[in-house]
């Protein structure tokens, strides 16, 4: 089985919000210098899902990526975690893409490398967090797709997934090939070795720029970004000598509050 | 009647000499068949320099070797082991006798005639009544008493093979005693000597025919030959190799205790590698198989193991009798070695507090090999989970708790009246204060860096910190087989290091302290700081000067990382001594036998199911007994440990937990 995983190269999401400034000119914000790249969490899980099936059998795994040339880190770290092949789409002209223009984009490399049967992604990136890009490629591809997946069995030709939905979970079959988007319940990313990743600097990484396959148009008009103002929040021990004491404080001062 | 000796003697028309040549050659032959595969599975480990400073080597022979130093620490089995070793050594030379007797030459070793035979008689008969005294204790001692760390519940040694060559050695005793005494009573020869064991032996045969003599001196003869050899074949199947192996494990023990063996001896990049660690037999270097072969299945390693006092599923001894059965049995390519036979649970329980290794008293390892197995764990992903993010975030940020570098020097904003220099690239400082992931960030363990820094302070000790550009020491990291971020963090703090000018590196854990010292390269020259402030208060420069509270009982809590490790035993009790009004009182394990509080390394951030209670619960009590109300340690992984476990055991209104330099500077 050939499974291919698209992942997103973002900007560590522990930064502290204070660290980002904002150009209100461009329209953009401004990264702050010290801090790593990781790869988006629900990306790594899709990673950490086909490495699964690969643990599980005899598959393949290429990942893809969108991004600048640092973004190569991140497949290497791909690779480091037990990918077979990864491969980088950068371009200035796909800046500014917006989730429309990178499925456009994906869909067409993956369309281009080797006939797959599964395309895993994230069911949305840690930054932007729109949730879009894998649902866009189906449709874009023409595939069957489930989102927010946390289980995967595979059967001759098709594949039982399990979705995470608002009142529990949902089991669904789905015809291959096929796309599915993957939340964190499939599992905790393996951890890649350094030493994997030093062995993937070996490893040739192709880049595929925008003469190998043209950007699409984004949708998207970017009207106003800016950092909402930070409610400064009050954390408060109710304290008491046992826990039931405890308990009637808190009850006290809720119903003193008028909550209760 | 005069003596005929056994192998003069014709059986079924054979001489009694050829058939003592048939026995020795297919003995031999036997033996050496055996000796030559265990050789092959020897020579197929991977190289181990341990060749080096034979002077301190021969020295380590003679100690543990053959006055066998860590014997009597286990006295009564002690007592018993050197007797029974004393006598192996010279009973030997009395077997070769007996030996060269049935081959039918002289019938007796030329020098053990004249005055020195009449001596080595009389010294070999008293010997092999005492070695019999042994023996049969031993055995009484294995049935009646059953020590606890030789027993089969969950620690399936081999048990009946102790018998087996238990019941050999008195049936060897017996038979060469009876012998001698059937010999005794049959001849009127001159005087062998003083023969005490023979004579009581004849003694008991009084007055029974002359002719019985004869008969039975033959027979026990032929037994004890047979027995002998038996024996020596036997040797090389389990236990009783470390018989031949013991010594050439003592010579080639490890000498620096505290580092870890790299990747693989001889490659300088780890990346050159194909892969880390050890997922098979032969990935073991040949001092590690060798060890398989030494273990005297005596239990003291798996007594002393605080992951098996809290029934965590390791057990060092059962640790080594798997490998040492997997490795005869050529059940290799059945079952997997790393994660399969020994289990990934088994492989995270050890703390690497070198408790078993202190005690064993063949110099057998386990740290490397655990820190072996667990770089192949790493290298094939079966890490658990619960490593993933604090291995993330020390290569993400350079410290476990995934905070920004710039906060890294946040600490010392608090501490009152102090100003704490950071160095840069080309600074110089009498002093190099490295702090350290926890200690930098961990709001509890600050209070020690500061503490420290307010030491130096009131020393006048020039000194500066590193800040944001130091990253974790990387011991956890090592410890837990990653090999490749270690070698991350090491480069970039030994290039910080260098652009730094100082007389003196002072770490606040005894950890970070090992790895600078045995880990990294260039011998740096880093002292823990209890070792750095004992001169300090020995000269007056600090003055611990209030009285420390009345009534409180101290006791000290040795870190394995300190103690064990490294040797600084004396120095944190100087320094406790020195505080006014100071009671101190020591538990019953301590020094050099201390118990793990289960902290340091890997077992932070990792949780061992079917554990049945914290090894910081057990230490806890065990300060209780001691009559001890304060425990001081001098390491920031025993304090949270320990601090917790008091809080666990709801003893905080009774006990509490300090580190040695807060208690230090709160009489300052
Ligand atoms: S190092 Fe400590 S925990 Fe590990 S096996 Fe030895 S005694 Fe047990
Ligand atoms: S490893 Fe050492 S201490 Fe442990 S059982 Fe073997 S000989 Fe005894």
């Amino acid at each position: 089985m050939h499974i291919i995983v698209c992942l997103k190269q973002i900007i560590d999401p522990e930064t502290p919000a204070e660290d980002f400034r904002v150009d209100p000119a461009a329209r953009r914000a401004i990264l702050p210098q010290d801090r790593g790249y990781v790869i988006s969490d629900y990306d790594a899980n899709a990673l950490e899902g086909a490495l699964r099936l690969k643990d599980r059998g005899d598959s393949k795994v290429t990942v893809f990526s969108l991004g600048e040339e640092r973004t190569k880190e991140a497949l290497r770290k791909a690779l480091g975690m037990g990918a077979d092949e990864a491969i980088l789409l950068s371009d200035p002209l796909y800046d500014d893409a917006d989730s429309f223009a990178v499925a456009h984009v994906l869909s067409q490399a993956i369309k281009k490398a080797d006939p797959f049967d599964l395309i895993l992604c994230g069911r949305q990136e840690g930054d932007w967090d729109a949730g879009q890009v894998g649902s866009g490629m189906a449709e874009l591809l023409g595939l069957p797709s489930a989102t927010c997946v946390g289980g995967i069995e595979v059967q001759d030709g098709s594949i039982i997934v399990e979705r995470i939905v608002a009142d529990g979970r949902e089991t669904i079959e789905l015809p291959l090939p096929a796309v599915l988007t993957i939340s964190s319940e499939i599992g905790v990313p393996r951890y890649a070795p350094l030493k994997g990743v030093m062995a993937a600097f070996e490893k040739n990484i192709p880049v595929w720029n925008a003469e190998v396959i043209p950007p699409a148009e984004s949708r998207n008009r970017m009207l106003d970004l800016f950092i909402p103002v930070r409610k400064e929040e009050e954390c408060l021990f109710i304290e008491g000598d046992t826990p039931e004491e405890a308990g009637i404080n808190l009850a006290l001062r809720l119903r003193n509050a008028k909550l209760i | 009647m005069p003596f005929v000796h056994p192998s003069a003697e014709t059986y079924f028309g054979i001489p009694g000499y050829v058939l003592s040549w048939v026995i020795l050659i297919a003995a031999l032959a036997l033996f050496s068949c055996t000796l030559y595969q265990r050789i092959l599975l020897l020579r197929s480990g991977q190289p181990d320099p341990r060749f080096s400073q034979l002077d301190r080597r021969f020295l380590g022979l003679i100690r543990y070797g053959l006055i066998q130093k860590k014997q009597l620490r286990y006295f009564g089995a002690g007592i018993i082991h050197y007797l029974i070793f004393t006598g192996f050594i010279i009973l030997s030379l009395r077997s070769l006798d007996l030996i060269i007797q049935g081959l039918g030459g002289g019938y007796e070793l030329y020098w053990l005639k004249g005055s020195f035979g009449g001596f080595y008689n009389s010294l070999k008969d008293v010997f092999e009544l005492l070695v019999l005294a042994a023996g049969l204790w031993a055995i009484l001692r294995r049935l009646l008493l059953q020590p606890e760390r030789y027993r089969r519940n969950g620690d399936p040694g081999h048990q009946s093979e102790a018998y087996l060559v238990l019941g050999l050695i008195v049936f060897l005793m017996i038979t060469d005693i009876l012998f001698e005494a059937g010999r005794l009573a049959s001849t009127s020869q001159v005087s062998r000597g003083w023969l005490p064991a023979a004579a009581l032996g004849a003694w008991t045969l009084s007055g029974s025919l002359p002719s019985t003599g004869a008969v039975l001196s033959s027979t026990v003869y032929w037994l004890h030959l047979l027995a002998f050899f038996f024996f020596l074949n036997f040797l090389p199947l389990a236990k009783h190799f470390h018989i031949i192996t013991a010594l050439p494990n003592v010579f080639f023990r490890k000498l620096e205790k505290g580092g870890i063996k790299p990747a693989r001896w001889g490659i300088e990049n780890p990346e050159d590698l194909d892969s880390l660690g050890v997922g098979r037999l032969t990935d073991f270097t040949w001092k590690h198989l060798l060890d398989f072969f030494s273990c005297t299945e005596c239990g003291r390693c798996s007594d002393q193991c605080p992951a098996r006092a809290v029934g965590r599923p390791l057990s060092p001894k059962m640790f080594t009798i798997k490998l040492r059965d997997y490795g005869y049995s050529k059940e290799e390519n059945k079952i997997a070695m790393t994660g399969g036979l020994i289990t990934t649970d088994e492989i995270w329980s050890c703390t690497t507090c070198g408790a078993c290794e202190e005690e064993c008293p063949v110099c057998i390892e386990y740290i490397d090999k655990m820190i072996d197995l667990r770089r192949h764990l790493i290298e094939t992903s079966q890490t658990p989970k619960s490593f993933n993010s604090v291995l993330m975030q020390i290569e993400k940020t350079g410290n476990p708790f995934g905070k920004p570098a710039s906060k890294r020097a946040d600490w010392t904003k608090e501490v009152p009246g102090l100003l704490v220099p950071i160095l840069k690239a080309g600074d110089e400082a009498e002093v190099l204060y490295f702090v350290d992931g926890y200690a930098s960030y961990d709001p509890r363990v600050q209070i020690i860096a500061q503490a420290i820094v307010q030491g130096l302070h009131r020393s006048n000790i020039q000194f500066g910190i590193l800040g944001a550009r130091e990253k974790d020491s990387g011991h956890q990291v090592r410890r837990l087989g990653e090999e490749g971020l270690f070698q991350n963090l090491l480069e970039e703090n030994m290039e910080t290091l260098g652009s730094r000018r100082f007389k003196q590196i002072v770490t606040t854990d005894p950890h970070a302290f090992n790895t600078l010292k045995k880990d990294y390269p260039g011998d740096l020259p880093v002292m823990h700081y209890s070792q750095f402030f004992l001169p300090l208060i020995q000269d007056g420069r600090l003055k611990p000067a209030k009285a420390l509270a009345p009534g409180d009982v101290y006791t000290y809590h040795d870190p394995c990382y300190l103690g064990r490790h490294n040797g600084l035993y004396d120095p944190p009790r100087q320094i406790l001594k020195t505080l006014p009004g100071m009671n101190l009182v020591e538990m019953q394990r301590c020094r050099d036998r201390s118990f793990c509080c289960g902290g340091g390394d890997v077992n932070l951030w990792h949780e061992i199911e079917g554990e049945e209670m914290r090894m910081a619960g057990k230490r806890v009590r065990m300060a209780r007994d001691a009559g001890a109300n304060v425990i001081v340690t001098a390491c920031l992984f025993c304090l949270l440990n320990l601090e917790d476990a008091v809080k666990t055991a709801g003893l905080d209104k009774e006990m509490r937990v300090t580190d040695l330099m807060e208690l230090v500077v709160s009489t300052i």
